[in-house]
């Protein structure tokens, strides 16, 4: 989202180009071109407000959109200010002298539209101020709960007041305000208010530089900074239609798409990424389903091959048999053929298993006491919210083991998972959870994990290791079948070994690495 | 004595190849097995050949390959295709070739010997004498 997407380098640097870029060509034209006057076209006016009340107008659209899915009282802030910005153009434009009318409509006097423009640039930079104000980091802001349609409509209504209250004041109360123009003239007045006015710019582009966080913030920077250079070369006396004067004009209008191009590149660039991102899914999804059916169509092949030359042997055999002469050697060797063709079956189908199975990973030498801690660590969380006390020994000089870390880790976890589902119900006794290593007496490595828990029952201590059986109500049974498959694949045992005090233990031995 | 019609067999499996030559070898034929469709194009049997029993799914040449280069080179050799994979449009344009037969493995050792024996019965695929 550009209200809190971190621009990148380059977006930096540009924004800070594009600044430097508006402060040296206001330079320029202070040193230059001051008294410069160019040609009166009052056309230049409601073309230039028009094309800046639909672009401030269709930002203000874009920052809504934003605020109504973040919920950001910031958002709608910035987003109003866009809007005072729209709307105060339609009393500028109406009052300014020479466009509607030789004096301008509404009851305009020499002071309004000066009036309205001080407005109108001082307006939006505090509507900065307070959305960076209002802004901090990510979503620790308390989010909008009210409804979004209600703030919008609450922030259109209190912008047109706002623009209605600063027009009424510009014509009606004019002569409650300092005068800006003098004897055709701008005044002295004028170049202070306008000066002061400017600051409120410098003062939102400071805070939006000491507060930055995202993209948004970035560009109103270029904008608030912009209007500030702007107020600094109105300031000048030059007077309307003046070289300045143009280019504050010219300015205004850049100023104003900054954002809203912004907007949109970003939203472009979004949908763009989406879109692949869409596209990508679906592309592994075909992938996936490929790669199951050319697994599946690899096994049929596999499997049928010696299916058929079993069959096919088998009536051989019949044929050599039924003959009038019984070929007793070519039936013997047909039987043998299809004895070898049913083992090459059941080798595939072996291959098929290790196929499937996950993780197929190195065999790596590794420390059991390190392997126990890990374990320990990945279940910290639940050992202490279910207030376990655990109690790990490991034997001095015990041998480190050859094996597949993340299968090892699987296993133990599994085991210390169930140790910590039984304890979960008991309340008369302490939970405890004793993992001891130590050498066995074949030499292996022995790790044993017991529990207080509930123990197993008796008549279900030979099937707990069978696929599908559970005790658990929500448990598919698979857990033990595949730890001990695991460790059996590292030439390990795994077992549960009948306890006498209450609770369960769990033993499992692993093959010390051959030095 | 007419001597015992002479069937290939060309498969790439050696169980499936065992199996099938001692199948036809059991109802009286003369056989000689291949394990590649290229060592069957440059034997010497090739042309001595009455009936052609070829697996579909080889590395290298497939059996349908091979079908359509004896065609191409002229050798109009009965052929029978055999498959782990039975795949409809390769049915349908095999036998639009003129191949014999086509089957999925495993198949019934009544039903490939009804094969041969009529492979052998039509003869050449165009018709011609044998």
């Amino acid at each position: 989202m550009l209200s809190t997407l971190t621009p990148g380098r380059a977006q930096e640097r540009l924004a800070l180009g594009f600044m430097v870029l508006l402060a040296v060509a206001v330079v320029i034209i202070r040193a230059r071109f001051v008294t410069d006057q160019l040609p009166r076209i009052d056309a230049v006016i409601p073309a230039f407000s028009g094309a800046m009340f639909v672009t401030d107008l269709l930002t203000a659209f874009l920052l809504f959109a934003q605020f109504s899915i973040l919920r950001s009282r910031a958002l709608i802030a910035v987003s109003s200010g866009y809007l005072y910005t729209s709307f105060i153009l339609v009393p500028w434009t109406l009052t300014f002298p020479g466009v509607f009318a030789p004096a301008g409509l509404l009851g305009a006097g020499v002071q309004t539209t000066a009036w309205l423009y001080l407005f109108w640039h001082a307006g939006l930079p505090v509507f900065v101020i307070v959305y960076a104000l209002l802004k901090t980091e990510r979503s620790t802001t308390r989010p909008w709960e009210g409804s979004v349609g209600a703030a919008i409509l609450s922030s259109i209504v209190g912008v047109a007041a706002l623009v209605l209250a600063a027009t009424l004041l510009t014509t009606i109360g004019q002569d409650l305000l300092p005068r800006l123009i003098e004897a055709a003239h701008f005044s002295r007045t004028w170049t202070i208010s306008a000066f002061s006015a400017s600051l409120c710019g410098a003062l939102a582009c400071l805070l939006l530089w000491l507060r930055r966080t995202s993209v948004l913030d970035l560009w109103l920077m270029v904008v608030t900074f912009s209007f500030f250079i702007e107020l600094v070369l109105a300031s000048g006396t030059a007077g309307r239609f003046s070289v300045e004067w143009y280019a504050t004009r010219i300015l205004g209008l850049l100023s104003a798409n900054v954002v809203l191009v912004v907007l949109l590149y970003e939203t472009t660039t979004l949908y763009a990424q989406l879109l692949r991102a869409v596209l990508a899914q679906r592309r592994e999804r075909t992938a996936r389903l490929m790669t199951g059916d050319a697994v599946s169509a690899s096994i049929a092949h596999e499997v049928r091959q010696p299916l058929a030359a079993m069959t096919t042997n088998a009536s051989a055999g019949l044929r050599w048999l039924v003959r009038e002469t019984p070929n007793l050697p070519e039936a013997r060797a047909a039987l043998e053929r299809i004895v070898d063709d049913g083992h090459r079956a059941g080798t595939v189908l072996e291959k098929i298993r290790t196929i499937f199975k996950k993780d197929a990973g190195a065999r790596v030498s590794l420390d059991i006491s390190e392997l126990v801690q890990g374990t320990l660590g990945l279940a910290r969380t639940e050992l202490q919210a279910c207030r376990i006390l655990v109690d790990v020994s490991v034997d001095e000089g015990l041998p480190r083991v050859i094996g597949d870390h993340t299968q090892l880790q699987q296993v133990l976890l599994n085991l210390v998972t169930n140790a910590i589902d039984s304890m979960a119900s008991t309340s008369d006794r302490d939970r405890v959870l004793r993992i001891a290593c130590s050498r066995h007496q074949t030499g292996d490595v022995m790790i044993s994990v017991e529990d207080s828990g509930v123990g197993i029952e008796p008549g279900h201590i030979d099937r707990i290791f069978d696929p599908l059986f559970t005790t658990k109500a929500g448990g598919m049974g698979m857990g033990l079948a595949i730890c001990r498959s695991i460790v059996e694949a590292h030439q390990g045992h795994l077992w549960a070994s009948p306890e006498r005090s209450p609770g369960a233990a769990f033993r499992l031995v692993l093959p010390a690495e051959a030095l | 004595m007419v001597p015992a019609p002479l069937i290939s067999i060309v498969d790439d499996d050696t169980s499936v190849r065992e199996a099938l030559k001692a199948l036809v070898k059991s109802v009286g034929y003369a056989v000689e097995v291949f394990p590649s469709a290229t060592e069957f194009l440059s034997s010497s049997h090739l042309g001595a050949t009455s009936c052609l029993i070829a697996d579909v799914q080889m590395p290298l040449m497939t059996g349908v390959e091979l079908y359509s280069r004896l065609i191409e080179a002229g050798h109009l050799i009965p052929t029978i295709l055999i498959t782990a994979y039975p795949d409809h449009d390769t049915i349908a344009r095999i036998l639009k070739d003129g191949a014999v037969c086509y089957l999925s493995k495993p198949f019934d050792d009544a039903v490939l010997l009804d094969c041969v024996h009529s492979a052998l019965e039509r003869g050449r695929p165009t018709g011609a004498p044998p």
